[in-house]
């Protein structure tokens, strides 16, 4: 179980942790943030302009975090598989069909595999949007 | 009125006064006018870049030249002393229709005088009452977006219509690229193969929307508001070849100096629609702020 904290800090196992930037989501009521395979998994993204500057500090390319019961950081997402941009964050984690992926601000949505964060994309997804 | 049936009438226009031309007696003084209009309208508007009609009235301008050159300029030798120099000018016209042909003009060069041509020759137009002050505007914009894209031809013109009518003076061509070079860096095509992908700046803050789901909020994917008023979210799925229909709308409002890529829809492995005009924001890590919720379909 997780516990939100603030925009940009969860609470798991009694372990605060804090993010470099906003929860996606966060400020629409939708934070993006999934449970799967005993794994807290968050997404976070600048929601600000100055939030920008501080994702900047990261690889910004490996932004969906998981963290294990007791708040360790098990994995960091691996980058996009395909990159049209200089750079491709992620900007969504959400369940599908019992499936994790990651969407990504070209519009990709990634299948992430919950044991160590590599990710495929999956055939006949259509255009990116 | 379409935009690019109201070039035609324009460029009908064009040749009605070059007709006229040719069929009227002439004084000193209508020769030496007839000069002064050749020389600062017809040719460079015949040129191409202008309303960039050229390519597809080729037979009947190159038939209107040749009259010009057999008939008009006979006549007019006979006349007073500025026939001399109408003489060489007409058969430079011909010489530029048909040896060298409309392809080969340089548009581009044409296009840098065009705008003041244009702007006389629809001036003209509005006040016949052949195309009406809204329809006027709309043409002098085709005109200048395509002479700030750089487009060359009249067939770049109509193939991009979509494009170049939703084009806007906040935005600052970058760069042409082929659709397929484009297209090379993603997994299904976005972009209309043979068609251009046109990369700009704004200059200042634009307008578009969003559609998406609860999980695609913050994406590179836009397009102007006015393409899909009106359509339901499985219309507008169909419309943008998009796989989801989207269930939200936001706006999202760039300000100046972004970078941003435009192009026409294509097919691809999800949908067979073609033609809508989308907007792709290059700038990563554009804050979510951006997207801003109107509504749910």
């Amino acid at each position: 179980m997780f516990k939100l904290v603030s925009a940009d800090s969860i609470e798991i196992g009694g372990k605060v942790i804090s993010f470099p930037c906003s929860i996606s989501g966060y400020h629409r009521n939708n934070p993006s943030i999934v449970q799967n395979g005993g794994l807290t998994i968050v997404n976070f993204y600048p929601y600000t302009e100055t939030e920008t500057k501080s994702f900047g500090n990261v690889d910004k390319e490996r932004n969906i975090w998981a963290f294990d019961t007791q708040g360790n950081l098990v994995w960091m997402v691996n980058p996009p598989t395909i990159r049209p941009y200089d750079s491709n964050p992620y900007t969504s984690v959400f369940i599908k069909d019992g499936k994790v992926f990651g969407g990504n601000w070209c519009g990709y949505d990634f299948e992430i595999n919950i044991t160590d964060g590599a990710v495929t994309l999956p055939k006949n997804q259509g255009r990116p949007w | 009125m379409n935009v690019i049936a109201n070039i035609d009438t324009v460029m009908e226009m064009a040749y009605v006064k070059v007709e006229a031309y040719m069929t009227t007696p002439h004084s000193a003084a209508d020769l030496a006018q007839l000069e002064a209009t050749i020389v600062a309208s017809i040719i460079p508007m015949l040129s191409g870049g202008a309303v960039a009609e050229v390519a597809a009235d080729e037979a009947m301008l190159t038939a209107a030249a040749a009259e010009f050159a057999n008939e008009a300029v006979p006549y007019l030798t006979d006349a007073v002393s500025g026939a001399a120099k109408l003489r060489s000018l007409a058969p430079k016209l011909l010489t530029q229709l048909t040896t060298e042909g409309v392809d080969t003009i340089n548009v581009a060069a044409a296009a840098a005088k065009s705008s003041d041509v244009a702007v006389t020759v629809v001036a003209d137009a509005v006040e016949t009452g052949a195309i009406d002050a809204v329809d006027a505007g709309q043409v002098m914009r085709v005109v200048d977006s395509a002479k700030s894209i750089g487009f060359k031809s009249a067939e770049e013109i109509k193939q991009h219509a979509g494009v170049l009518e939703r084009w806007s003076s906040n935005f600052k061509s970058l760069k042409t690229e082929e659709a397929a070079v484009v297209n090379a860096g993603f997994e299904q095509a976005p972009y209309l193969v043979g068609t251009k992908v046109i990369e700009f700046e704004t200059t200042a803050a634009e307008s578009f929307v969003r559609v998406h789901g609860p999980n695609n909020v913050a994406r590179s994917w836009v397009m102007r508001e006015s393409d899909i008023a009106g359509l339901s979210a499985p219309e507008i799925a169909a419309k943008f070849n998009i796989r989801d229909v989207p269930s939200q709308l936001s706006r999202v409002d760039i300000p100046a100096g972004v970078k941003v890529r435009t192009g026409i829809v294509g097919p691809n492995g999800f949908g067979n629609a073609k033609g809508a005009v989308q907007y792709e924001i290059l700038m990563p890590d554009i804050p979510e702020s951006w997207f801003q919720p109107i509504r749910s379909f």
